[in-house]
């Protein structure tokens, strides 16, 4: 593969009982790009992803992030973590904790930097997503939109290689789905490896130099944006797009 | 005219009234009137007040043996409850094996067989009191456990998830993110099976300690008045209970108030 | 649904029939005396309390499940004379006075000292044995020779509610917080094996009983000589007169013959 990959996946097959949730998938992301992956429900799109950084552990196949053979590193496998972001889909702030403690916890914990230093990180990065004023904030009393934008900070204090959005957006109001969007194109701009699983065409169409289409635990076809909306090779793809783009 | 003004300012205040008399605990009102009663009947009978003056004595160390018991039985509750979720075979099994052998013992059992079984073999048979809390706080761990398991459990697996992908390790997600917000679920259960232990310590009078059910068999044999003495003992506990329960409302409304 | 009803209401009238003609004995009116001049109790049923953890008095046999011992023979004994029938009931000794003041049982025949407090609830019969208090301690223990040495700092272990208790305080005057309270006399001994407590201070027989049992042959020992005189009497409700007679009487006849002495040895109590 190329010399110049951050994520390998090599033949990975997942199995549920009867369910064929990964069916020997393979493939590369660049560093830098910004691949998105699209598909329906049960396609394996979620599942893919995390299998990225562990949360979900392949029958068979090789994940390698940054080198490093995700599935053989059992030993060390927070060390791989702490490298590879992940955003949820239900935000998954600690709500017991401020916004502040949320973004400093793991830096403390995981990458030993002293409070000073944490919370330095953590102002910067609330200026960045926009919501500088909430720091002293609770979960609780933030909106969805506001709660996805500091999970995204979180992530990002540790200073990750690659940024993983498992659906950023489907858990959010429509009113706020552009806020969250926009801190994404921003750090996509930004140079930052990204694979995110999201309906959201215009983010792709805006952001992303490769679009994956998953179905039934297969990669049935990839590309460049233009080139997967405009001209879809595949039947099932063509069928995918006709029903999401309206 | 001016008739309807004062009507509807009258009705308003009717309204406000019954708001506040919406709001008054009212099973507490009846139980404490009805225990200021008892006391004042009690205290002017000198049978009650003797028994009463007797008794108190077993009070102290009541409170003391539920307390300490109670505390190592959390202990040991937490330890267990961690070992009930772990994926690591071996210490499942010995924690699994310590709640289903132990809460399938009586506690009165438990008790008699520290005391009698285990204390001389410790060598600490010469002090019954620690017979007693060795029991109480080993058989009460057992259904701790389970609760702080509850617990854990309760906490989405989203909560674990983001912890780990952040790079922190089980150790460090169980310390900092799912146990904080898993006791905080608790501490209603925890304080309600803290009363219960009190009512349950009433067991060691079993091994001749002399806590206030043990003076009560004393006072009630001495004075062959089996009806006054209990009646003054339930009371005792009735009371020590009570405030306890109070106390553990006060914690579930500070609990659950605010975050989450 | 009024089926249902008609039925419920059967049942229940059913039930209460049956309690209502349950429990004979209450209204027996006493015949002619038995020959020898002695009272007819007509097999009146007796329910006997006792706390069957005294042996050689009461003690339930772990085979048969029935309760045993000295008590038990003496009041088939007299039964046997004055015509009703024994039934011993096992139950708690420290509330067992005010159980039979409040008619839980007719009788009570558990060891049973007379005494003055005990008779202000019960009423009881002629003594029918002779006891002292004894004092137990471990086989190793050189210490104690005698009841007086037991207010050294020593812990006593008593059955609560009985004379052996009453004794220890006030005969041995052992400070109430060194005394050791225990529901049933044998979880002392069980303590004193185990070297929790100093010594036990109960009924010279029952005493000589433990000390003979095998697990606690080598373990313990009795020290000194008895250090109260007491008698044991039946307790039997204030209110009974022709139970209460009724026993006396039995008892007055066995007292003429040797069967007491022979249950004496046969149960092995000097």
């Amino acid at each position: 593969m190329d010399g110049d990959e951050i994520i390998t996946i090599e033949h990975v097959s997942k199995q549920y009982g009867k369910l064929r949730a990964l069916d020997d998938v393979s493939l590369g992301v660049r560093r830098g790009e910004v691949m998105m992956i699209i598909g329906p429900s049960g396609s394996g799109k979620s599942t893919l992803l995390r299998c990225i950084n562990h949360l979900e552990v392949p029958d068979s196949g090789h994940v390698v992030v940054d080198g490093v053979e995700v599935n053989e590193e059992r030993g060390n496998i927070n060390a791989v973590r702490a490298e590879v972001g992940m955003v949820f889909q239900r935000f998954e702030l600690f709500p017991h904790l401020s916004v502040l403690d949320n973004i400093c916890l793991a830096q403390q914990q995981v990458r030993q930097r002293s409070r000073r230093e944490s919370e330095a990180v953590a102002k910067d990065l609330l200026d960045k997503v926009g919501i500088p004023e909430k720091i002293t904030a609770y979960p609780a009393q933030l909106s969805g939109g506001q709660q996805q934008r500091v999970a995204i900070a979180r992530a990002l204090a540790m200073q990750p290689k690659v940024m993983l959005f498992d659906e950023p957006t489907s858990a959010l109001d429509p009113e706020m789905i552009k806020e969250v969007l926009d801190v994404m194109v921003d750090l996509a701009a930004e140079g930052m490896t990204m694979v995110v699983v999201s309906h959201e065409m215009g983010f792709a169409r805006n952001a992303a130099h490769r679009v994956v289409f998953m179905a039934d635990g297969k990669i049935v076809e990839q590309g460049p944006p233009e080139d997967l909306f405009g001209a879809p090779q595949h039947e099932r793809t063509k069928l995918f797009l006709s029903r999401i783009l309206h | 005219m001016a008739g309807t003004r004062s009507d509807v300012q009258l009705t308003r205040r009717r309204m406000a009234w019954s708001r506040h008399l919406d709001t008054v605990p009212w099973w507490l009102v009846i139980v404490l009137a009805a225990g200021a009663l008892v006391l004042f009947s009690m205290l002017s009978n000198e049978r009650y007040v003797n028994a009463l003056s007797y008794l108190i004595r077993g009070v102290r160390l009541t409170v003391f043996i539920s307390v300490v018991s109670y505390l190592v039985a959390l202990v040991l509750g937490l330890i267990a409850g961690l070992g009930r979720v772990s994926r690591n075979k071996l210490i499942n099994t010995i924690a699994t094996l310590y709640v289903e052998v132990v809460r399938g013992v009586p506690l009165l059992v438990i008790i008699i067989y520290a005391h009698y079984v285990v204390a001389p073999f410790l060598g600490t048979n010469r002090q019954p009191v620690f017979s007693g809390i060795m029991a109480l706080s080993f058989g009460y761990g057992a259904y701790l456990a389970e609760v702080f398991r509850a617990g854990i459990e309760s906490i989405e697996r989203g909560q674990g998830e983001a912890a780990r992908s952040l790079g922190m390790s089980y150790r460090q997600s169980m310390r900092y993110i799912i146990l904080p917000q898993a006791i905080r679920r608790v501490l209603p259960p925890l304080g309600n099976d803290f009363v219960a232990m009190l009512k349950d310590s009433s067991l060691v009078s079993a091994i001749a300690i002399s806590e206030l059910t043990k003076l009560g068999q004393i006072e009630a044999a001495r004075t062959f008045d089996t009806f006054r003495t209990y009646n003054a003992v339930a009371f005792l506990y009735l009371t020590l209970t009570l405030i306890l329960s109070l106390g553990v409302r006060y914690l579930e409304r500070i609990s659950s108030v605010g975050r989450r | 649904m009024k089926r249902g009803f008609l039925l419920l209401a059967v049942l229940v009238c059913t039930l209460l029939a049956a309690c209502g003609n349950a429990g004979t004995g209450s209204t027996a009116t006493t015949a002619a005396p038995a020959a020898g001049g002695l009272p007819n109790l007509n097999g009146r049923a007796v329910v006997i309390g006792t706390d069957a953890a005294y042996p050689p008095f009461e003690s339930v046999d772990t085979e048969t499940n029935q309760i045993v011992g000295f008590d038990v023979d003496l009041m088939n004994e007299i039964a046997k004379l004055v015509n009703f029938k024994p039934e011993f009931k096992n139950a708690a000794f420290d509330t067992i006075f005010t159980a039979l003041a409040a008619k839980e049982f007719d009788a009570v025949m558990s060891a049973v000292t007379v005494t003055d407090e005990r008779k202000k609830i019960v009423a009881f019969s002629e003594p029918y044995i002779d006891v002292g208090q004894l004092v137990v301690t471990l086989s190793t223990n050189d210490a104690v020779t005698s009841y007086s040495d037991l207010a050294n700092g020593l812990t006593v272990g008593v059955q609560t509610g009985t004379t052996g208790e009453e004794a220890a305080k006030t005969e041995a005057n052992v400070p109430d917080d060194m005394l050791k309270r225990y529901q049933t006399i044998d979880l002392a001994f069980a303590d004193l094996a185990n070297n929790s407590i100093d010594a036990v201070v109960a009924d010279g027989p029952t005493v000589g009983n433990y000390a003979a049992q095998p697990q606690y042959s080598d373990k313990i020992k009795v020290v000194g000589e008895a250090f109260t005189t007491e008698s044991y009497g039946i307790a039997v409700n204030q209110s009974d007169t022709e139970l209460l007679n009724a026993i006396n009487a039995g008892l007055a006849q066995l007292q003429t013959t040797t069967t007491i002495q022979q249950l004496k040895e046969k149960h092995q109590i000097k």
